[in-house]
C-alpha cells in the first residue's frame, strides 16, 4: 500500500500540478500511455468541478486530491470544502452545465465515469464534496 | 511544449494546430483567438490535434462552441489527430455526428484533393 496527500489553492492555474502529481505517483507502477492520459483526464475533471462549482475560482480555499495504491489498484479521491451539490442525480446528466456562457460542456462527470472503473460522489450543501473514483492498471503481463 | 496554435491556409480550408494541452485555462485563450479568426474569414475550418498531449471537457467545450459559430454562417468544422483517449471522450460526447473526423492532417488531404 501507498499512499499521497497533496492539497492546493482553487485556482485553475493548478490544473495542471495536480495532473502531473498524480501522474507522477503512478510512475512505479509503470501505466501504459493511455492509462496515464486517462488519470490526468480525470484529475482535470474532477479538479475543475471542485474550483469552478464547489470554489467559485476562491484562491482563499483548498482542493485536496488523496491516492491509495494496492497492487495495481488506484483509489484517486478529489474533495473540496465548498457549497456542495444540490441534485446528484441532475449533475450526472450528461451536458448538464450550469456555465453555458463560458462554454463548459457538462460532460465532466460523464468523462469520469467512462474512465474511471467507478465514481462515488458524496455531497453535503456547504460543506463540500467529495469524488472517490477507483480505476485498476491493467497487467502487463496479461497485455 | 509551449501551449499555442498555429494557423495555416490550405486548399481553401483553415488550418489550426493545437500544440501542447486544452484545458480550463487554455480554452478561454483560444476560444478569443478563434472566434476572431473565424470573424475575419470565409473559408472551412480544420482542427488538428495530432501535436496536442491533452485535451479535457473544457477543449470538448471549445469544439462545439467554434463548432456552432461555423454553422451559424454555414461553414463546416473538421477534426483531426485526436489521440485515442480524447477519441473516446469526442465519440462519447456525440461530435462525430455533426462533424468529420480525419486520422491526420494527411488523410484528409488526400481525401479533399
Amino acid at each position: 500500500m501507498n499512499q499521497m496527500e497533496v492539497s492546493f489553492s482553487a485556482i485553475l492555474d493548478n490544473e495542471n500540478f495536480a495532473r502531473t502529481t498524480v501522474a507522477a505517483f503512478l510512475t512505479p507502477l509503470n501505466p501504459t500511455i493511455d492509462e496515464v492520459i486517462e488519470f490526468k483526464t480525470i484529475v482535470s475533471e474532477a479538479v475543475s468541478n471542485a474550483i469552478i462549482h464547489g470554489y467559485n475560482q476562491n484562491s482563499e480555499c483548498f482542493v485536496v486530491i488523496k491516492m491509495k495504491i494496492d497492487g495495481r489498484a488506484v483509489q484517486l479521491t478529489v474533495q473540496d470544502y465548498g457549497k456542495g451539490i444540490e441534485n446528484l442525480e441532475e449533475v450526472k446528466a450528461p451536458f448538464y452545465t450550469t456555465a453555458k456562457d463560458l462554454e463548459h460542456a457538462g460532460m465532466g462527470l460523464t468523462i469520469i465515469e467512462t474512465l474511471a472503473d467507478r465514481l462515488e460522489i458524496e455531497s453535503v450543501i456547504n460543506i463540500g464534496t467529495k469524488l472517490i473514483i477507483t480505476k485498476s492498471l491493467k497487467n502487463h503481463d496479461t497485455v | 511544449m509551449e501551449n499555442h496554435i498555429e494557423i495555416e491556409k490550405s486548399h481553401h480550408l483553415i488550418i489550426v494546430h493545437f500544440y501542447g494541452e486544452i484545458d480550463s485555462v487554455m480554452a478561454p485563450v483560444y476560444r478569443g483567438q478563434l472566434s476572431d479568426l473565424i470573424d475575419e474569414t470565409q473559408e472551412d475550418l480544420v482542427f488538428d490535434f495530432q501535436n496536442t498531449s491533452f485535451i479535457d471537457s473544457s477543449g470538448i467545450g471549445l469544439v462545439l462552441g467554434r463548432y456552432n459559430q461555423l454553422k451559424f454562417e454555414h461553414r463546416t468544422l473538421i477534426l483531426t489527430g485526436l489521440n485515442q483517449v480524447a477519441y473516446r471522450l469526442f465519440e462519447l460526447t456525440g461530435l462525430f455526428q455533426i462533424m468529420p473526423y480525419y486520422e491526420s492532417i494527411e488523410s484528409l488531404k488526400e481525401g479533399t484533393l
